[in-house]
């Protein structure tokens, strides 16, 4: 008994010195695999990072310096990141960009914009404080302010607007969606004729009168009396009772893991 | 016209003291006491003017032969032409409660709500057309009276078996139903007097010419027997609610489903009384269609065909557009495809909406829920078209959703077996993403839709050639087409939508054209007499 007392702490032992383990190399098994890569600008009172890593080749020197004077200014809101890359192994840029970004920021607040060489299409990926302002619905609409650049091969109008744009938002300015105020007008006109269709018809309807209504103003008199209940027969129908299973049911599977964040994209 | 036996003035019935008023001395009379004649013909007969419209050939009767000039059933403003007659005296008459200026503002407060409705329907010189007239009803007496039985029941649990104890209730009924009140009158439609019904026949007096004097009357021409079904039916409902609430049963016995109560109950029709029910009548005519709008002459409410203003109901659209304009900027940041798929919906939705329309105004017009006109025009024409036109609609129906069906089965095979069969990449091969599935089955939905359209509209207006529902057919090939192209630019999204919204508001205005159609009836000589003269 004694013996089987000391192994049971023995394995105890291991397993918590085990879970503090994986606790500390988790940074390190998440980038496992993956190229290590250096922030190109750090900003020393927030202490947020530029990282620039044009895999794909689509910036020449000079545009990569002006790319990352425009980026720095984004370190005050938090981590900012530019990928381009030529083959991706994910199922799609957003799978992508969210994976990225995990490895390069964690939870942390930022935002990365990724230029998918291989399936032609751009994204943004924010999380963290940036994330309530760069919402999903404002990344799709600078994505589709900017993919006519990356259509026309000027990747670093692309990326330089992309970040501007999420700049100004930063800053509390405004960005330029003329599309959307067309199209939500039209749609906003539409929706109104069809609903104003609907209350028309619903005004329109007057409900016949119903047969108690009817009856309420005629002269009814009714009487029964002597009345008796006569037994004729019995009929016998075979149902079992159910045997209905008691106990709830199991819960809910369990949700995937998530780094949070997200964000929103164009093809181009 | 009776005379005012002080000063010899015209006497007219006064609502509000409910006796006959001498227009020039002001002088009261019992209308019971006002009697005309006193021959034993009076009995039976009562003489009367008979007001013919030259245009749709609807009569009224009046006991005044003052010239009319206004014909209340097509809205025509004409001189009708006037010949002495003799009526059958109804039995009893419900004197009218509400007066004109009841009945004005009982109508304007329906109209509060009718924001879109013209202006014309509102305008005062209008509403002073409404005109007094007596609906000719048939009165019911059906009465249940003799020994009647009745199944019921109490069912319990022995083991693995369910028992049901099976009981017949006997007992002694008698009960009288007066007054059940169904309109005589062929001109006047059964959906309008069913929305002001019910009449109080409990306030119904014993019918006197004299209480016509300033009213017109419609004349009685449809046969008794054919609400006769309907009346029983009421009283039989009345009379089995009346057993089941006043009998108290052992404990756990409940009252089976019992048909055919007409027979258990011994249910008859004792006789059948004629009666006149006042209704103030108004009538608003716009080219080749009649608006009425009624009021209970009893009780004053109201039945109103409301017709809508486009210019007003397009103002109404836009001011409603603003706030929905705001929420969709506010809330959503709506992507083209998402926008685009929007829109088809719409487009679906306004294709479905149409054709469904055209079904009503056919089925208003050839006035199947009408069934004394029905009678009243296969008495005339003694054959049994409108039958049949029932008996092929339902076909058509049921025809219209088999091939809805059909067609939807076959679109979602074609799509599938396209994908399987060409390898991927096949210029044909599209990438039939779900996205894809929906948009192919929404077109085609809407294409069955639109083609079934084809024939109503060839019915409701045989001159056009192509349903108002096109646009949103168009709207659709539209989205769909841009949806399977993909273009990266949203320009091409951004451009289907705006084109597709265009056409969908054209198919939008044609809806409420339509809806107007729906919302006014076809002139009476389309259907009761033929042969009048739309031009006189």
């Amino acid at each position: 008994m004694i013996v089987h007392k000391k192994n049971l702490y023995t394995c105890f032992i291991c397993f918590f010195i085990c879970i503090v383990m994986m606790a500390l190399l988790y940074p390190a098994i998440l980038t496992f695999g993956t190229e290590q890569i250096t922030p190109v600008y750090t900003d020393a009172t927030t202490g947020y990072r530029v990282y620039i890593d044009d895999e794909a080749n689509l910036l020449d020197k000079d545009e990569y310096a002006k790319l990352q004077e425009i980026m720095q200014d984004i370190t005050a809101y938090g981590n900012v990141a530019f990928k381009t890359i030529d083959t991706n192994t994910y199922s799609s840029t957003e799978s992508f960009s969210s994976s990225y970004y995990t490895q390069l920021f964690s939870s942390s607040s930022g935002t990365i914009f990724v230029i998918d060489m291989d399936y032609r299409n751009i994204w943004i990926h924010s999380n963290g404080a940036i994330y309530k302002t760069i919402t999903s619905s404002y990344a799709d609409t600078i994505t589709d302010n900017v993919y006519t650049y990356a259509s026309d091969g000027d990747y670093f109008s692309c990326a330089s607007k992309v970040f501007e744009q999420e700049l100004a938002l930063l800053k509390g300015q405004k960005i330029r969606q003329p599309m959307k105020y067309i199209s939500n007008a039209l749609l906003a006109i539409i929706l109104a004729v069809i609903i104003n269709y609907f209350i028309v018809k619903l005004y329109s309807r007057t409900l016949k009168a119903s047969d108690n209504e009817i009856l309420s103003g005629v002269f009814a008199n009714n009487s029964f009396n002597n009345y008796q209940l006569q037994f004729t027969h019995t009929t016998r129908q075979y149902s079992p009772p159910s045997s209905s299973s008691s106990g709830s049911s199991g819960g809910g599977g369990g949700g995937s893991h998530s780094s949070g964040g997200g964000g929103g994209g164009h093809s181009f | 016209m009776y005379q005012c036996p002080s000063c010899g003035g015209g006497l007219v019935f006064d609502i509000p003291t409910q006796q006959l008023s001498c227009e020039h001395c002001d002088s009261k009379f019992d209308p019971y006491e006002i009697n005309k004649e006193s021959d034993a013909e009076s009995q039976q007969y009562y003489d009367v003017t008979v007001f013919t419209c030259p245009q749709c050939g609807g009569e009224i009767i009046s006991s005044d032969n003052t010239a009319a000039n206004f014909c209340s059933f097509c809205g025509a403003s004409t001189i009708l032409t006037s010949r002495l007659s003799k009526e059958k005296r109804p039995n009893y008459i419900i004197p009218f409660k509400k007066t004109k200026e009841d009945c004005k503002k009982e109508y304007l407060k329906t109209l509060r709500h009718a924001i879109f409705t013209p202006k014309e329907l509102k305008s005062p010189a209008y509403i002073d057309e409404f005109r007094g007239i007596y609906m000719p009803y048939w009165a019911y007496h059906i009465t249940h009276r003799g020994t009647v039985c009745l199944d019921c029941s109490r069912s319990h649990r022995q083991g693995d078996y369910i028992c049901t104890d099976h009981y017949k209730l006997y007992g002694d009924l008698n009960s009288s139903h007066k007054g059940i009140s169904y309109d005589a009158s062929s001109s006047f439609d059964d959906t309008i007097s069913e929305r002001i019904a019910p009449y109080d026949v409990k306030n119904m007096n014993r019918f006197t010419p004299s209480f016509l004097s300033g009213f017109y009357a419609d004349t009685n021409d449809v046969d008794a027997g054919i609400y006769q079904p309907d009346a029983i039916k009421i009283a039989n409902q009345s009379a089995y609610k009346y057993i089941k609430s006043n009998t108290s049963l052992n404990s756990g016995v409940r009252f089976d489903t019992n048909n055919n109560l007409t027979d258990k109950l011994h249910a008859r029709c004792e006789h059948v009384d004629t009666a006149m029910f006042p209704v103030w009548f108004l009538s608003y005519r716009n080219r080749d269609r009649v608006a009425y709008a009624t009021v209970n002459g009893q009780t004053g409410k109201v039945s109103a065909d409301l017709p809508v203003s486009i210019g007003k109901y397009m103002i109404g659209s836009i001011i409603l557009a603003i706030p929905i304009f705001i929420l969709l900027n506010m809330l959503f940041t709506l992507r083209p495809t998402i926008t685009l798929t929007i829109t088809s919906i719409l487009a679906l939705l306004s294709i479905i909406l149409y054709h469904i329309e055209l079904g009503q105004i056919i089925r208003k017009d050839s006035h199947e829920n009408d069934r004394g006109l029905i009678a009243a025009q296969q008495k005339k024409a003694n054959n049994d078209n409108n039958n049949n036109n029932n008996r092929n609609r339902k076909k058509s129906t049921s025809k219209t959703s088999v091939a809805m069906i059909f067609s939807l089965l076959i679109a979602f095979i074609v799509f599938n077996v396209v994908r399987i069969i060409l390898p991927v990449g096949h210029p044909l091969n599209f990438n039939l993403t779900g996205k894809l599935i929906f948009f192919g089955i929404i077109t085609i939905l809407g294409l069955i839709v639109w083609s079934l359209s084809i024939k109503k509209q060839k019915k409701v207006t045989p001159n056009s050639v192509l349903p108002g529902s096109f646009g949103a057919l168009l709207a659709l090939f539209i989205a769909t087409i841009i949806q399977i192209i993909n273009p990266v630019s949203d320009l091409y999204f951004y451009g289907a939508c705006i084109l597709s919204l265009i056409t969908i508001m054209f198919s939008l205005i044609n809806l409420i054209r339509y809806y107007n159609i729906l919302a006014t009836r076809r002139l009476p000589q389309f259907d009761n007499y033929r042969g009048g003269n739309d031009s006189a």
